[in-house]
């Protein structure tokens, strides 16, 4: 059962994100990555980690993709046109990638774990065990984490700053 | 620890007197308290382990502190008046210069690879921002996208090593990942292979090494000139001494796959910065070449598996740093007065203003490593270094480059000494003559006793 | 009866409850828009206009359909079929009434009692705003695209005040689960007692999150005929008017859980009912505030006018998030000092 879900999922987090990059539009490539991420929060709650999953979609499906869909609805990218990019370009890019998922693949043949592993705490992604480790071992990040978004944020204001002073 | 406090607390008051409007009382409260932590830190010893481990101050990065704190002072008044001549909020660019000092310091400190990353985003984030602080300029606008874009590129590299690293140890503490990998035979573990190699990429591309360089010379060029110098020297040294913290704490068991790497790495590093420099017509694209290719050079310390190498990469950072801080500061000058960006601007720079000019030309004579300056020493020993633990080759070629890399900065040395009566001369304020005049005494005064530093 | 035949039969009635509420509530809007404004209202269809409703639905199946030519036709029909999924689906984690004992065995009056609840409303709410967005986007209507466009700007605005004013609940109540929080709000212990500045601000947030008056600026007839709805007809534009209201009825039930006891009533457990009388007491005292609630968000309807739009965000960012944050700073010191 949980493996049939397992593997659905994956499936369909692979496939929307195959047509993430491939939609010509990208307000369709928008609400692609939106399934994509509800695809990585249904493997979330398989889990048993159903805050994050929940944080996951309020976050990126509620709020940032969203974000998203409004700039680009609002620069009206719509246009299917993009500007075509030279063959060697092209090919290059292929061919990096290309190398890089075989040496990916070659390290996850290589890395077949036998063994099962149970999680030593089923219960590790309920919200009290996870505010717990986040408040008690890695409360240094989390107040850092903050010192990054304030960063952004008043990146975001400067840019604004410098653009109405001039 | 206490520094990261101090910083992000002096940003967070910065936005808040930029909300009153004391844009004055900003810039005097900041150096004075990059001032009164560079007393503290050369009075009181940064010791101890924070949270878990996450941060760890002991006597080998402790010297690492006081120089990006020192670099911050003088990067803060050498460029201090740059906020008005580049209408620039001064609130909102106090606190992301604070910021980023908490992002070098943090990443300084590392020992969990958790607070590399934060670190390290907390660095690029800020950066990418300044670096559009001249947003009128097409220039400015592509430096800043395209960093961003392939930052962000490169951070996802470096994110997905460290989740291989975690695979494999189960664990983010440095030392954790040392006594796990040390149990696993070598080259039996491709993930923690992998892993180890994604996380060099990352960290290559945020020092700017070969082939993970392209940013540089565009990012350089079109950013706000005491934005390069920022990133040249105050965001370099910091990510250098995460590069030789994080490789040294975690990952020696691994050496010889990852060494191998490093090795080509740097060689291209220093033959491509420093060949490539040579053709460059722009002054802020060259120094933007030769970071690339100092970078390579401090490389090399990392591949030097003692605590040597702490004092070499600090003692090569520091005096690449300060004749950097020189350099740009005095092309910021030449700038100001209108001057293209190219090494013409330095013709006859001497008739007029022959302080400047002698200035410019001992910190140059740092970088290529000429025997009274710093810089001397700084490559002697992070080449000797290499050659005992049995780099002859890779020492052979630096050499080489190094001598290549004399051709670009002597040129520049002659443009100034060439008569050319059509230069006016340049006024300099007093806090810039201060700060100038202090880093190449300091260039060489480590010249000539390089055991200060050690 | 087993768990499951009772969970599926249990969530036919609230999806039919849902529903018929939320046809009840045009009608109703109707009544008290003509009660404000001293007419009668709608009284022809049945007694009391009481078949109105039907008859407004049939009308809008059998109206002309129009997909506009230039639109996206996918994510044309996709929007509204989002907008009245994501109304419907909050309902799930909501505790519609003390447990019920059938044949000695005890059963929960909720769809599905996880301990993420509230977030899980919030998910889904926030999801909503792509029915609309899409929609609007898919019409190809400038108009439309405006509308919009405010939507989503205001919905996630408030989204942050109300997500905040939420937080101080959580840390005095110290759970998730929507269950739990009523079940600590026996007699009168009504949270809106303990958090009265969050629950002003929770309310206003809602008002926001469901388009109501004097936050209808997505659909704003003066300025942009009919909003993101403009190109929409038939029982397309039925669904979308239908999930609006499907919000305000949900929006309703959580208001009255969080902060008004949910099923809970004065004198529950003194008056010694039997379990079964207290369940459906409780439920019906539950539906009575729901339905109070719906009136109040009518009757500022018919009362207040439209905010314009920079008075919007002015109100949202500049009042609501502060005093939300100030509410969780207060929630947070009394908790410190006092509770332990």
């Amino acid at each position: 059962m949980i493996e049939i879900a397992f593997f659905s999922l994956s499936i369909l987090a692979v496939i929307f994100a195959i047509l993430v990059i491939t939609a010509k539009n990208p307000v369709h490539s928008v609400l692609f990555l939106v399934m994509t991420f509800f695809s990585i929060a249904g493997h979330f709650v398989l889990l048993n980690a159903q805050f994050i999953a929940v944080v996951h979609v309020i976050v990126y499906a509620g709020a940032i993709m969203v974000l998203f869909l409004f700039v680009i609805m609002l620069m009206n990218l719509n246009k299917e046109s993009e500007p075509a990019k030279p063959l060697w370009l092209k090919l290059s890019g292929v061919i990096t990638s290309g190398l890089l998922l075989l040496v990916l693949t070659a390290v996850f043949r290589k890395t077949v774990d036998k063994t099962a592993h149970v999680l030593p705490n089923p219960d590790i992604g309920l919200v009290k065990n996870l505010g717990m480790t986040l408040f008690n071992d890695f409360l240094l990040p989390f107040e850092l984490s903050a010192v990054l978004f304030l960063t952004a944020m008043v990146g975001a204001v400067f840019i604004g700053k410098v653009k109405a002073g001039n | 620890m206490n520094y990261i406090y101090i910083f992000t607390g002096l940003g967070v008051v910065s936005l808040f007197l930029g909300l009153l409007e004391k844009e004055k009382l900003i810039k005097y409260l900041t150096g004075f308290v990059l001032l009164i932590s560079l007393g503290i830190i050369f009075t009181l010893d940064e010791k101890g382990s924070y949270f878990n481990q996450m941060l760890l101050a002991d006597d080998l990065v402790n010297p690492m502190l006081k120089v990006l704190l020192f670099l911050g002072l003088c990067h803060f008044i050498l460029f201090y008046n740059t906020g008005e001549e580049f209408k620039l909020p001064t609130a909102e660019y106090t606190a992301l210069f604070c910021f980023i000092l908490v992002g070098a310091i943090v990443v300084t400190l590392e020992f969990n690879l958790v607070m590399l990353f934060l670190g390290i985003e907390i660095i690029s984030i800020g950066l990418y921002i300044i670096a559009a602080g001249n947003i009128q300029d097409e220039k400015s606008r592509e430096a800043s996208l395209k960093y961003f874009l392939m930052g962000s590129f490169s951070t996802g590299i470096f994110l997905l090593g460290i989740t291989f690293i975690y695979g494999v140890t189960g664990s983010f503490l440095l030392s954790d990942i040392k006594t796990v990998s040390s149990g696993i035979p070598e080259g039996s573990s491709p993930l923690l292979l992998l892993g180890t190699l994604l996380i060099l990429s990352g960290l290559a591309f945020k020092a700017s090494a070969v082939p993970f360089h392209f940013w540089t010379p565009d990012v350089y060029q079109g950013s706000p000139t005491h934005v390069t110098a920022f990133m040249a020297t105050l965001v370099k040294a910091s990510v250098l001494f995460a590069f030789i913290r994080l490789f040294n704490q975690a990952f020696l068991v691994t050496s010889q796959t990852w060494q191998n790497s490093l090795w080509l790495i740097i060689a291209l590093t220093v033959t491509l910065g420093n060949v490539t420099a040579l053709y460059q017509t722009s002054f802020k694209r060259m120094l933007a070449y030769s970071s690339i290719a100092h970078a390579g050079y401090m490389l090399m310390g990392v591949l030097v598996p003692e605590d040597p190498s702490y004092k070499s990469i600090l003692f090569y950072a520091l005096s690449y740093s300060l004749a950097s801080l020189t350099l740009f500061g005095i092309y910021f000058l030449l700038e100001k007065k209108g001057k293209a960006d190219a090494l013409e601007s330095f013709r006859g720079l001497a008739k007029q203003n022959p302080e400047l000019a002698v200035l410019a030309a001992i910190s140059l004579s740092s970088m290529i490593g000429l025997p009274p300056a710093a810089g001397f020493f700084a490559k002697l020993n992070i080449f000797t270094q290499a050659f005992i633990n049995g780099y002859t080759l890779l020492v052979a070629i630096a050499l080489i480059t190094s001598l290549i890399g004399a051709f670009y900065y002597l040129r520049v040395i002659g443009l100034m000494f060439k008569m050319d009566n059509s230069v006016e001369k340049i006024h300099v304020g007093l806090p810039f003559r201060l700060i100038v005049w202090v880093q190449v005494i300091l260039l060489i005064v480590f010249g000539i006793f390089p055991a200060l530093i050690q | 009866m087993t768990e499951l035949t009772f969970k599926i039969i249990f969530i036919i009635i609230i999806f039919g409850l849902t529903l018929l509420i939320a046809m009840y509530s045009t009608l109703a809007e109707r009544k008290v828009a003509a009660f404000l404004q001293d007419r009668i209202g709608p009284n022809r269809a049945g007694p009391f206009g009481i078949l109105q409703p039907v008859a407004d639905g049939l009308k809008f199946f059998f109206k002309e359909e129009i997909i506009p030519s230039t639109s996206n036709k996918i994510l044309f029909i996709l929007g509204p079929c989002i907008a009245i999924t994501t109304a419907l689906m909050t309902s799930a984690v909501l505790p519609w009434g003390p447990a019920i004992t059938i044949n000695g065995q005890i059963y929960n009056l909720q769809v599905a009692d996880v301990n993420i609840g509230i977030l899980f409303v919030f998910g889904v709410v926030s999801l909503g705003v792509y029915g609309i967005m899409v929609g609007g986007w898919a019409s190809n209507n400038k108009y439309s695209l405006l509308g919009a466009l405010r939507a989503s700007s205001q919905m996630i605005s408030y989204e942050l005040a109300m997500g905040m004013s939420l937080i101080a609940l959580l840390m005095s109540s110290g759970t998730l689960g929507v269950r739990e929080i009523v079940e600590q709000q026996p007699g009168f212990h009504w949270n809106v007692f303990y958090q009265p500045l969050g629950f002003l601000i929770f309310m206003i947030c809602a008002f926001a999150e469901t388009n109501r008056t004097p936050f209808d600026l997505p659909e704003c007839e003066a300025e942009l005929v009919g909003g993101y709805h403009t190109e929409y007809s038939s029982m397309k534009l039925g669904l979308y008017l239908f999930a609006e209201y499907i919000n305000m009825f949900i929006s309703s039930a959580v208001m009255a859980s969080l902060y008004f006891g949910g099923y809970n009533f004065p004198f529950m457990n003194e008056l010694g009912l039997s379990p079964n009388a207290i369940s459906i007491i409780g439920s019906s005292v539950f539906f009575l505030k729901i339905i109070i609630f719906i009136f109040f968000f009518m009757w500022v309807r018919w009362t207040i006018p439209r905010f314009r739009f920079d008075q919007l965000m002015h109100l949202g960012w500049k009042v609501l998030i502060p005093l939300a944050v100030l509410n969780m700073m207060l929630t947070g010191l009394f908790i410190l000092f006092f509770k332990s």
